[in-house]
């Protein structure tokens, strides 16, 4: 599938810097940003930048991709919980003979997403394993 | 003014690949490799890493150490001959990932393994002239080697970052001086579409590496009126562990002043995040009052030459991840899995 680069530009900060919004009346974090609050509708939303620290809520090891990814198989994907932010999904890279667990502490890194060829390169959060 | 190191960050990526492996696959004797080169084992990006990435992750490491705000950074310049465009700046995606906003001077750079030092030398320039209050100057590299060519079993990634400012920052080293010493010498080149990199074999040697680090070096020690023996520690450019260790004993240097930053011997090459790095293990280490000799080189050619001078703010500094961290935190990869990290297979 062709990607906008337009598309993708427009949530640099976001995938970046794990930019997400807060809901100013019930406490509510987001990420991706949201306009609204899906929580209580309300419009008094903020930016809020994350911290890049968060502990595994779930995961699970990708042996079959989507085409993008299949260079990478096999690999994990994560439901992370931010340490002040909302759980969000994301790669766990750089794992070697490591056995993941529910709890287990990662921080952010920034690494290349998708782009080969010609294409225009994507880049963004993925989280690594924190070193005791 | 005085210009200075406000702090420093390095990144090596996780996965090594052996001189034994490569050799093994092209029928080559590793342990002759290995004991010429001093290299055994060298550092290799990993399927989502490139140049931007290796930047990025040791600017961080940098601002990181001293809870510097990204919106002060105001020049950035990224060094390296592996940038993932051949048009589009890697700095620029560097610096919109570190936050560091819209009022900053930034470039990539190139000169084969010596933009990084080159980067060094224009933040400090645009720090003294007061245009820039503080900047970043990076060097990293995902180094190719053509597969069965020589630079194969030491072609290497890393980088380091250096955050210089003016003296209403705290410094962690002084940057006491620098000079650059450039002829134009084809030693090494990569073609516009080239892949991998040719070199002229012992041509690279001799009249290119020695020539230049020994002219830039000897050049600094006269203007200056210092000899080796005014240093703790020296750091030059790392092709391989034979070149630095020749050289420092040419020009007078011992191997104690030289051991703490060959980095070489653990990750290989690393273009233009060798010196640097070479220059963060020191600091790793470095006690306050140590003085530190800087000699990058850069094929086709120059050498870029800078003296340091350790503050007590270095103790401060020491408690953070190492390069030693780096360096031991490794997966090894078999030849096959390499090829796919370089691109060689995909």
């Amino acid at each position: 599938m062709k990607k906008s680069v337009v598309a993708e530009w427009r949530r640099y900060e976001d995938r970046y810097r794990l930019m997400g919004s807060v809901c100013l009346l019930c406490k509510e974090n987001f990420f991706p940003r949201v306009t609204h609050c899906v929580r209580c509708g309300s419009s008094d939303v903020r930016d809020r930048l994350f911290l890049r620290e968060g502990e595994i809520y779930s995961f699970s090891k990708i042996h079959v991709s989507p085409e993008q990814f299949q260079k990478q198989v096999p690999y994990y994907v994560a439901l992370i919980k931010l340490d002040n932010g909302p759980v969000i999904s994301s790669q766990i890279v750089d794992v070697g003979s490591e056995k993941l667990f529910v709890g287990m502490r990662v921080y952010a890194v920034f690494r290349k997403v998708s782009g080969t060829g010609e294409q225009a390169l994507t880049y963004g959060i993925k989280f690594r394993l924190t070193k005791k | 003014m005085k210009i200075g190191i406000i702090s420093y960050g390095a990144y090596i990526p996780k996965y090594r690949v052996t001189t034994e492996e490569i050799a093994g696959v092209w029928g080559k004797n590793a342990e002759e490799i290995a004991r010429g080169l001093f290299v055994s084992e060298k550092s290799v990006p990993g399927l989502d890493e490139d140049t931007i990435t290796i930047a990025h992750e040791a600017s961080r490491q940098a601002l990181d150490r001293v809870a510097f705000n990204p919106r002060h950074v105001d020049a950035l310049f990224v060094g390296s001959e592996s940038h993932p465009y051949a048009v589009k700046p890697s700095s620029v995606t560097v610096a919109k990932a570190l936050g560091v906003g819209t009022d900053y001077y930034t470039a990539d750079l190139e000169f084969a393994c010596k933009a990084g030092s080159a980067g060094m030398q224009i933040v400090s320039s645009f720090v003294s002239s007061k245009k820039a209050r503080t900047g970043l100057a990076i060097g990293a590299d995902t180094a190719q080697g053509k597969p069965g060519d020589a630079l194969e079993y030491t072609a290497a990634a890393g980088g380091a970052a250096f955050l210089i400012g003016s003296d209403d920052y705290e410094h962690i080293a002084t940057i006491d001086d620098y000079v650059s010493y450039t002829s134009d010498t084809p030693d090494f080149w990569r073609s516009k579409h080239g892949k991998y990199p040719h070199h002229a074999e012992r041509f690279t040697g001799k009249p290119a590496y020695f020539k230049h680090i020994f002219g830039a070096t000897t050049y600094y020690l006269e203007k200056n009126n210092y000899s080796p023996s005014d240093f703790d520690s020296v750091i030059f450019h790392m092709p391989n562990g034979k070149f630095p260790r020749t050289v420092a004993r040419a020009l007078g240097f011992t191997e104690d002043q030289l051991s703490d930053s060959l980095v070489v011997d653990f990750i290989g090459n690393t273009y233009s995040g060798s010196s640097l790095l070479g220059l963060a293990r020191v600091l790793d280490s470095a006690k306050p009052g140590d003085r530190i000799l800087m000699t990058s080189y850069g094929s086709g050619s120059g050498s870029d030459t800078f003296s340091f001078t350790v503050t007590d703010a270095i103790e401060k500094m020491q408690t953070g991840v190492t390069v030693n961290d780096y360096i031991e935190d490794k997966i090894y990869l078999s030849y096959g899995e390499y090829a796919k990290h370089v691109g060689t297979v995909n």
